[in-house]
This record gives structure tokens, sequence and C-alpha cells, in this order.
């Protein structure tokens, strides 16, 4: 008989009962039975995802921990009212020195034309503190504040959603829009480019220069708890590094456990024949 | 084919008299045209005579008998009241334009059928009749008359005396004039003063025409600025087109006079129908239009300063005390209020207060200088007796120009701030515009006209960031000012408005189609249809004339006030203000729709010196015959004849 073959197509008029079940199905699932998978060694248990995995992690964690420096710097300079200046002075000569070191291989051009772009930037921020300044005078703190939040979520996400070109202006743009609408609530205006130039170099500057270096992580790390103990007290230290440790070591194991578990039932990396579920369920929509 | 014989109604009357003998139809047909009844004969005397083409007979009755023997069985009888073209009636299958053709606009026309199906209807090409003899036939129907009489002057035989009488009735002021004038008829006084209101009136064209042109400057438009000087140069223009006009007219009388020599050669029937009141008639509407609004316009003047100067005191009372609080204490009070967080809104202290101690010291100074010396009733006063004079000896409409243009040299403090605040507010919201993009890491790309992506460099970054911020912070105090002089402005233009729509109903009223319309419909033909009536033995229609509609004749206004409309009471306006562009009022641009009854190009002064010649001469030799209008058909009928 000249029955049509049936097909996984729910929109489709099928001469089969409701409850059919296709015959390749089930010898599928009892050669998957019969075969059992490798766990054991699984792609993902390598050291090279697990390297990749953590490295992903960590600049994630990182990045939050850049832009809780800015709120650092804030406090420092807003609650705590301390001069900002000697701070900025040892932190710029030091990546000023960071910069001559690294810069030796590199042609004459680019470093002159780089060192043109860091006058004009420090330039208009001299000349654009001021009015910064000003501009929030009139705004109530909570809304400043408020903004600040949403535009440092926003910075957080553009930074973590991928690695693209297209994304990177709108960070450091984000960046640089919460850094001065905080900035407009200090007092001075030295203040203010302090502020400003201290966020830029340790957000932007930085991270373009060490790309991963353990001693900055060290430093910045050291650098926010000796803060939250100084602001908040051990307890809170205590706490936020057991986190954090649960962040940095448990997180990825875990990562790979989903994956060694249940991504590799139907990943791509794996023959055609043992990916279960893609081969009957459509990663993309078929559409008729 | 059945055909459609056009009969006149007062021939209905005529039968009358023949109904003791047997009588003919006689009628012209042309190539193009259906046949139009003439004159009924009768038959004993066609018998002898056959008639020649374009002329035939198309019906006969027996005597004693009612009804019509019609010479086609199937023909459609179609009859029409003859309009009289020396009472300037006449048919028009389209509605006759009062606005030059060049000045025409599009929409509205389509707005004749109410309904939408009928339009579609209209527009479907196979219902439309191709028939092309309406339009020709209609044209023989508005010269019947001198049909008639080219006719009467070929077949002199079949002229019966004709009891009711159409003939032309001249009883206009023009023969009257002419009458008291004939006895110095072609002597010297005559000829010298001829000569004497020829140089005048190219006198005046010359400085008409050299006026208007210095005032439509290229390079200083001074019509722009000013609505007196639009006013002048509207009258400049004006009576440069007088004499054009005139010319016009008088010339397409000239040549209807000469019709009878053209009908009687059917192969001419082109040209005849080039020169039918269809074409010249709007020229007369608007040549009178214009003078009667002239006039209208001084007795109106003459009204307006009895009033401006009784109410003298009063008025420059009120009008001191309006100017002052607006032009002076109102704008005080907003712009210092601006710099103290009006309405709680916090605007940015040391930019507000920037701004409004630099309007202050604007408002201040222009008042102290001049704003409080012509507002000072004394000088209103004075001000007031001027308009009042200019009003009562050259109409109201220099005096509300006068008006307009004082409101907006009193006001050029306002319009000042406004120009300073739009330029501030659209400098900032382009800033804002191209810095956003810069934000999402995109810029515009002007030469494929659309949004790129970019990778900017560092510093590009950080500066556009850091501008704009500042600039968003700062967007809502510029907004406030922005918006307070934009209000100011607004409500200065909109008086402005007011009063210049006046001066254009002034000037523009379409006063003399309207008397026209009340006077004689069938004077101003927007259109025929026709009517059926009681079948006999044939099928009768009647055909009438529709007079113009009253919309068509205020076509312009309906254009201006939408205009007006969308640009000042509408989403438009929010849209420019948003914007930052300019709301001023473009007066050229405005009003240059209410002009539609003059040229754009205005004739230069050489062709209207060779027109003037020309028609010297041809009133020279056409004058020793426009005595006697018999002379005329006399002569033209010796030519046909040759």
């Amino acid at each position: 008989m000249g029955k049509v073959e049936w097909k996984r197509l729910l929109w489709l008029q099928q001469d089969y009962p409701d409850n059919y079940t296709d015959q390749k199905f089930l010898e599928k699932v009892k050669d998957y039975e019969n075969k059992k998978l490798d766990y054991a060694n699984s792609p993902y248990l390598s050291v090279e995802n697990y390297r990749v995995v953590r490295s992903d992690f960590l600049n994630f964690f990182q990045t939050v921990l850049n832009t809780s420096i800015i709120y650092i710097i804030f406090a420092y300079i807003y609650i705590y009212d301390k001069d900002p200046t000697v701070v900025t002075v040892l932190v710029t000569s030091v990546i000023a020195s960071i910069v001559l070191f690294k810069e030796h291989d590199k042609d004459q051009l680019s470093s002159l034309l780089n060192l043109k772009s860091v006058i004009i930037i420090i330039f208009s921020m001299l000349t654009l503190s001021p009015i910064l300044k000003s501009l929030s005078k009139t705004t109530a703190s909570d809304s400043v504040w408020t903004l600040s939040f949403w535009l440092t979520l926003w910075y957080i996400s553009s930074i973590s959603s991928s690695k693209e070109i297209k994304t990177s202006n709108v960070s450091t743009n984000l960046l640089v829009a919460v850094v001065s609408i905080l900035s407009s609530r200090l007092s001075t205006s030295t203040h203010v480019f302090c502020f400003l130039f201290l966020c830029i170099q340790i957000n932007v500057v930085l991270p373009n220069l060490l790309i991963s270096s353990t001693v900055l992580f060290m430093l910045s790390n050291s650098f926010a708890y000796m803060f939250i103990t100084h602001a908040l007290g051990w307890m809170y230290t205590f706490c936020i590094t057991l986190t954090t440790l649960l962040y940095i070591w448990l997180l990825p194991k875990w990562f790979i456990y989903w994956q060694v578990h249940y991504r590799m039932l139907d990943d791509a990396n794996t023959s055609s024949k043992e990916a279960l579920l893609t081969s009957w369920d459509a990663k993309k929509p078929i559409l008729d | 084919m059945s055909s459609t014989i056009f009969w006149p109604l007062h021939l209905k009357y005529e039968e009358d008299n023949y109904s003791t003998e047997d009588v003919t139809a006689v009628a012209i047909q042309l190539p193009e045209t259906d046949p139009v009844v003439l004159k009924l004969i009768p038959t004993k005397l066609c018998k002898d005579n056959e008639l020649k083409p374009p002329y035939l007979s198309v019906a006969t009755r027996l005597r004693n008998c009612k009804e019509w023997q019609f010479i086609d069985v199937q023909c459609t009888i179609v009859e029409f009241k003859a309009p009289n073209i020396s009472m300037l009636q006449f048919f028009s299958i389209k509605p006759i334009l009062l606005t030059l053709p060049d000045r025409t606009v599009d929409s509205g026309c389509a707005k004749l059928y109410s309904n939408k199906n009928i339009e579609k209807i209209c527009e479907n090409e196979s219902l439309v009749s191709t028939e092309s003899r309406l339009q020709p036939t209609i044209s023989l129907l508005n010269i019947y008359f001198t049909q008639l009489l080219a006719f009467q002057k070929q077949y002199p035989t079949y002229n019966i005396e004709n009891k009711k009488g159409y003939s032309y009735n001249e009883q206009n002021i023009w023969n009257l004039i002419k009458s008291i004038m004939s006895p110095i008829k072609n002597t010297k006084v005559d000829e010298y003063m001829n000569y004497i209101i020829f140089y005048i009136t190219i006198l005046i064209y010359f400085i008409a025409e050299k006026v208007s042109i210095i005032l439509r400057w290229r390079n200083f438009n001074i019509v722009t600025f000013s609505q007196t000087f639009q006013q002048i140069d509207l009258k400049c223009q004006q009576y440069c087109y007088f004499p054009i006009q005139y010319l016009r007219i008088t010339k397409n009388i000239a040549i209807r006079e000469a019709l009878p020599r053209v009908t009687t050669e059917s192969r001419t029937s082109d040209s005849l129908f080039k020169d039918l009141p269809t074409d010249y008639y709007p020229d007369y509407i608007r040549f009178y239009n214009t003078i009667w609004l002239m006039l209208n316009d001084i007795s109106f003047g003459l009204i307006l300063a009895s009033i401006l100067y009784q109410y003298k005191h009063l008025i420059s009372n009120i009008l001191h005390k309006i100017f002052t609080f607006y032009l002076y204490d109102l704008l005080k009070m907003v712009t210092s209020e601006l710099s103290r967080n009006p309405f709680g809104i916090k605007l940015n202290q040391e930019l507000s207060s920037f701004l409004s101690e630099l309007f202050l010291w604007i408002i201040e100074n222009s008042y102290a200088n001049f704003i409080n010396v012509i507002i000072s009733v004394k000088t209103l006063e004075i001000f007031i007796g001027y308009c009042a004079y200019i009003s009562s000896v050259f109409g109201a409409t220099f005096a509300l120009s006068l008006m307009v243009d004082f409101i907006s040299i009193l006001s050029i403090h306002i319009q000042l701030f406004y120009l300073i605040s739009r330029k501030i507010y659209f400098w900032q919201y382009n800033s804002i515009n191209s810095f956003w993009y810069l934000f999402r890491g995109k810029k515009n790309n002007v030469l494929r006209k659309r949004i790129d992506h970019h990778d900017f460099e560092l510093d590009q970054l950080l500066m556009g960031t850091l501008l704009f911020i500042i600039l968003m912070f700062l967007l809502p105090t510029v907004l406030a000012f922005y918006i307070s002089y934009a209000s100011f402005q607004l409500v200065i233009i909109l008086v402005e408005i007011l009063i210049e729509s006046l001066i254009s109903l002034l000037n523009h009223f379409p006063l003399f189609a309207l008397l026209l319309r009340v006077k004689d419909k069938e004077r101003i033909p927007g259109g025929i249809y026709f009517e059926m009536e009681e079948p006999s033995n044939v099928l009768k229609f009647k055909l009438k004339s529709k007079p113009l509609p009253i919309s068509m004749m205020f076509k312009p206004y309906a254009e201006l006030m939408n205009t007006l409309s969308s640009s000042y009471f509408g989403s438009s306006l929010v849209k420019k203000l948003i914007r930052g562009q300019t709301i001023a009022v473009n007066r050229n641009k405005l009003y240059q729709v209410l002009y539609s009854s003059l040229p754009i190009q205005s004739m230069s002064f050489d062709d209207i010196l060779k027109k003037f010649m020309y028609a010297e001469t041809i009133n020279m030799t056409s004058g020793i015959n426009s005595n006697n209008p018999n002379n005329v058909i006399s002569k033209n009928s010796e030519i046909s004849t040759l």
C-alpha cells in the first residue's frame, strides 16, 4: 500500500492517529540507550574549555569590579570629602609609566597622535568641568542616583553581552555618561576633573593597556575590599568575599557540569547519530 | 445615427405667428457641430430658393398643425434660451476661470463631484463621451444672434418683419459718453485728448512698473518684510496690468463684432471658436473686479478714517495700555521669572540667569530708547491721525498695512528674542541629534543619506559623550526660553495674520463675480446641464446653464486658509517649533495665491509700448465704423461676397 510517509509537521493533515510515534524515533532511542554517552571523556571536561569558561567569568567579574571602583572614587570624594589630586597624580604617573614602558616598540607617529588626543581630552575636560559642576545643581540628588544606577546597569549589560566592536562604542559612551552625571554632583571643578580623569583612566585606558593582568586584578580587588571594610565593616567584607569566591570557583564548575550532562545531548560537536534531540527537534523552525 | 437639433426657446413664441401657413425651420450646421435652428420661414418662400450649406432645413410644420415633422425622424431636440451676447450671457461647458490660467491651482476641481462613486464613474474612459460635437455646438450657440444676422444678410428674401425684435440694446454708460462726445469726434481736440490720455497711461505704467521692480529687487526684497510695501507693489502690479487687460477685452469685442464675416465661410470655423467669450470674459470680470475693489477700498478707507479720527484719544489710550502690558510688563515678568525656577521646573541656574539678564538688558534698553517713545499716547495719536489721512486718500488697505508694519516694528525686540532663542535651540537640537548618533556608535552618512555604523576614536567618544550629557542637561533651560519667546512671537504673528487677512479680503474679494451671480446667473456660467422634458413625438431636453459655484469663486481663499491653518494651527506648527524652524510669516509666499488675477511676469515696457501703438492704429481704423453697427456688418458681408 502506498501510505504517505509520516512527517514531523504539526500543521499537516496526515493519515495517522494523533498519538502516532514514528518507528525511526523509537529505533533511535533504543540505539541511544544501548550506546550510552561517554560522560567521562566529554570534550567539555578538557582543560582548555575550563580555562575559557573561567576567564569569561573572571572578565565579567572584573568589569563589575571596575565599575564599582567608579562609585568608590565618587564616595571617596563626595562622602569622605577627600582631595583626589594626590590619587590622580599617582594613578596617572603609574599609567603613564606603563604606557611609556609598553610603547617603546611602536613607531613614533602613532605615539605622537596618541599624545595629541590625550592632550585634547585633558584640556576639554578641564574646560568642561566647571560647566559639568553646575549641571545638576538644581536637580534632586535622588534623581541623579537613579539615573546613574540605571545607566550603570545598562553599561554592565552592554559590556557583557558580547565582545563585538559594535557595542564597545556604546559601552564607553555609557561609562562616560555615568561618570559625567555623577561628577555633576561634586562641589569644585578640580574634583570634577580629577574624578573624570581617574575613572576614565581606570575603566577605559587600563583595561586596554593590560588585557589580562593578575597584578591589576589583585590590585583592584584589594582596593575594593579595603574600601568595603572601611565603609561597611568586616562582616560585609566576609560576605562579599564568600560570594566572590563562590562566583569565581563554583559557578564555572557548575556551568561545565551543565555543558557535559545537558548540552552534550544535542550538541553540534557530537556526531549527528548521537545527537538525539537535534535530529528530531529542529534548532531553527522549518517553514514548509 | 439619430441627430440632435438645438432649438432656441424664443422660436416657440414665434411659432404662433405662423399658425395659418406651412413653416420650415432653417438651421445652421457647421462641419463639427449639430444643427442649430436659426429661423422659421414660411415654406412657400423657401421652395424657390434652395438653401446652401451650412444652412439647411431640419423640420417642417403644416398649417393648423401643432406637431413638427422632422426630416430626421429619430432626432433629439435640445431647447435652449439663446444667450444674448451683448448682455454677456453665454454657455460654457467648463466653469470659467476667475484666476489666470498660469495661476490656477489643481485642487478643488475634483471636488465638483461630492460623491466619490460619481467621481469614479466620471473618470472611467468607456463612459466618457469622446464625441467632440458638444463643444463646437455650444460655441455656435453662444454666437447665435450674430449667426442669425449673418443669415438674414445672406438671404434677404427671407426677411419678414421680426415682431419680437431681438436686437442689440446698447444702453450702457459708454454709449452715453460716446453720444456726448460725438460732436468732438474726429476733430483736433479729440486727437489731442487721445494723445494726452495715451501718454498719461504710458507714464503711469512706466512709473508703476519701475516701482514694482525696485520693490522686488532680488538682493533686498522689501516686499517680504513690509506689508505696506507689499500693498504698494500690489497696486503697482494692478496698474501695470490694467492696460493689458483693457486691450484684451476691447480687442476681443472688436473681433466679436467682426464675426459675421467668418460664419458664412464654414471652413474658417476653427478660428471662430478660438475667440469665444470663455476666453476673454474672465478678463472682463477680473478687470472690473479690481476696479470695484479699489473703489470699495477707498470708501472703506473713508469710513475707517472717520472712525479713527473720531475716537483717536480712546484708541490711542487703549493701544498704549495694551502695548505697555504686552511689550514691556509681561515680557519683563516672564523673562525674570524664567531665571527663578518657574513652576518648580529646575532650570540650570547659571545659564538661565545669564540668558534672562541678557534679555532683560535688551528689554530695558529698547523700552527706554524707542518703545517708550513710540507707544506714548501722544505719538500714538499722531500715528492714528496719519493712518486716518492715508486711509481716506489711498484706501483702508494702506492704513491696515501701516498698522501691521507698526506692530512688527514695535515688536522687533520680541522678534530678536525669538530669533536668538530659536538659534540656540536649533543649534542645540541638531548637536544633540548627532551626538546621540555618536552615543550609539553610529554616524550620519551624508553621501548615502543613511545612518552608518562607525568606529570612533577614544578621544572622539569621550568628547562627544561629555558634550552630549552637558547639552542634555542644558536643554530644558534653553527650551523654556525658546518656548516662552516663541509664544510671544506667535501671538504677534496671529494678530498680524488677522489684519493681513482683512487686507487680502479687501484686495482680492471676488465682489464682481458675486454680484454678477446675484444679478444674472447666465453671465457667469459654471457648466451646463440637460433637463428632460415631457416627451412628445421626439425626445426633448432643455439645455440650462449652471452658475459658477461660490466655492469656485473663493478657491484662492480656501487655498490660503488651508495654508494658514496647516502652518499656524496644526501639528506642523508643533513640529516646526520642536525642530527649531522659523515660524515667521513669509508674506510673499503666503499671499501669492491671492494674486491670482495678476500675471506672474509683467510685460516689459517696450512690449507694452508696441501693443499700445498697435491698439492705437486699430482704434483709428475701427473708430470710424463703430459709430454705426450696421456698417460693420455690411462691410464684412462685402468681404464675404468677394
